[in-house]
């Protein structure tokens, strides 16, 4: 047997275990530095994008004939989804970025219910991959109070909920969100019901479709124990929490539940609301709000609901989470 | 065959596969604070106090009490100092809007040819990471009387008025 041209065992080692230590480092190095952020900042441009065109846009859609920002009445010709109010809808653009329009926020969850794949596309959460679409994981939530929005029959929560260990990009805005009516008067000029200084009346015409709710601002204190004690509708008293909620606002503080004839100062300000349900009919309602200490101006004519009546728009927490 | 320094070769082989381990599962245990997550966080706090603004300059006045261009309106033409806010107003809408947050609010505008700027709300000095919003405002007099502020202007006269604010977390 030839001794010649064998190699040496420790050699063979030796240069296999230089080769598998350079292998290693090879592989791993490179990893130290991007670990956990690949594709992370497209997902960062689609939270970013998408909070904006939510929040900033009215949307837009087109048929072969017509077009607009009005696209929650055309939910099959959508074009582009923007939840913010338009008061032109051939105006392309809003002038109130970040006010939400509840309708607008409706036909979102429809939309999203009704054709999910349609309703990524439409929001472009969705990234090409070799020609095919991956889709993007996401959960769009609008919060009140750190509580989800519940707007008549849905709870504005859309997507998915993540999974653990994913990575996930964040994106949370400030807007107002339409909720409903309101109309607000001056505690000073609400007209009184005939015979009783401490009883304002108000008079709404029916029937209604949102609830209807009335905020008073600066009442006009007579005595040291000025409170709402109750309301009542055609001369029979309301219940509260059934038929109507009171909250209670001062300068320095925002909007919290009130207890019945609890303390009311001269710069407060209250908000009533009563349920829908109560004004049903076609038909003139009188509403008597009675105080203690709290006295109206003279007046025979009472204030009107309907003409004074609003959108009310409540801040909130838009969220989109997209992974 | 040579039979010295054996020993050496095999624990140098140890000791290199124990500090590789540890390196490794260092690294992979740690989380990596990329540029991408630094960029997303400070456009997220930069968007946070844009939203602020805006909000109060569309808002109806009774969503969440005096819009903008009342609040700036209100004012007494004082400086603040510390804690003590000269636009109250604002300083509650805006404590209600972005709680956990510390920020300071300047006002600019020009009187007679120089530009005056003077700080309303003083909660402290930002730290390097703060963002800064800007959001012009029109006063006229009539704003002016409603708001019963100290603007002195002429009843065809029209203020632009430049509100700068500066958010930070601690």
């Amino acid at each position: 047997m030839d001794d010649k041209g064998q190699i040496a065992m420790d050699f063979l080692l030796g240069v296999s275990l230089v080769l598998i230590a350079i292998g290693f480092t090879v592989q791993f190095v490179p990893g130290i530095f991007i670990s956990g952020s690949t594709g992370e900042d497209r997902l960062g441009y689609a939270a970013y994008r998408t909070s904006c065109i939510l929040t900033e846009d009215p949307g837009w859609w087109s048929n072969s004939t017509s077009s607009g920002t009005d696209w929650e009445a055309h939910p099959s010709n959508v074009q582009r989804i923007g939840l913010a109010v338009d008061d032109d809808v051939h105006s392309r653009l809003t002038e109130t970025p970040n006010m939400l329009s509840k309708e607008k926020l409706i036909q979102f969850k429809l939309l999203s219910e009704s054709s999910e794949t349609e309703f990524i596309r439409k929001l472009g959460l969705f990234d090409s991959v070799k020609g095919t679409q991956m889709n993007y994981g996401y959960n769009i939530s609008f919060l009140i109070d750190g509580q989800p929005l519940v707007m008549g029959n849905y709870t504005m929560v859309t997507g998915s909920s993540l999974l653990p260990g994913q990575n996930m990009v964040k994106m949370t805005r400030i807007v107002l969100i339409g909720t409903g009516n309101i109309s607000v008067f001056d505690g000073r000029y609400l007209s009184r019901y005939v015979g009783n200084e401490n009883i304002a009346s108000i008079s709404i015409m029916g029937p209604v479709t949102e609830n209807v709710t009335i905020q008073i601002t600066n009442f006009n204190v007579s005595g040291s124990n000025a409170a709402f004690i109750n309301a009542s509708l055609n001369g029979s008293t309301l219940i509260q929490s059934s038929n109507y909620t009171v909250q209670k606002r001062s300068p320095s503080e925002n909007f919290g539940s009130y207890a019945l004839s609890s303390p009311l100062m001269k710069n407060d300000s209250l908000r009533i609301d009563l349920n829908r349900s109560l004004f049903s009919s076609n038909a003139s309602y009188q509403l008597r709000l009675n105080f203690n200490d709290v006295v109206f101006p003279q007046g025979s004519i009472s204030s009107n609901y309907n003409d004074n009546v609003e959108k009310r728009y409540e801040p909130a927490l838009l969220v989109v989470e997209v992974w | 065959m040579d039979n010295k320094a054996q020993l050496q070769t095999l624990e140098g082989l140890g000791a290199a596969l124990l500090i590789t381990m540890t390196v490794v599962i260092i690294t992979q245990s740690a989380t990596v604070m990329t540029p991408q997550h630094e960029m997303m966080l400070d456009v997220q706090f930069e968007q946070m106090a844009y939203d602020a603004l805006t909000l109060l300059d569309v808002a109806p006045s009774y969503a969440i009490g005096p819009n903008l261009t009342e609040c700036v309106s209100a004012w007494d033409m004082k400086g603040a100092t510390m804690d003590n806010s000269t636009l109250p107003l604002l300083d509650n809408a805006l404590s209600l809007l972005l709680p956990g947050f510390l920020y300071n609010v300047d006002v600019s505008y020009v009187q007679n040819g120089t530009l005056i700027t003077k700080n309303t709300i003083l909660q402290g000095y930002p730290t390097e990471d703060a963002a800064v919003a800007r959001r012009t405002v029109m006063l006229t007099n009539s704003t002016v009387t409603a708001a019963k502020g100290k603007w002195s202007l002429a009843s065809d006269e029209l203020q632009m008025v430049e509100v700068k604010l500066t958010v930070w977390q601690v």
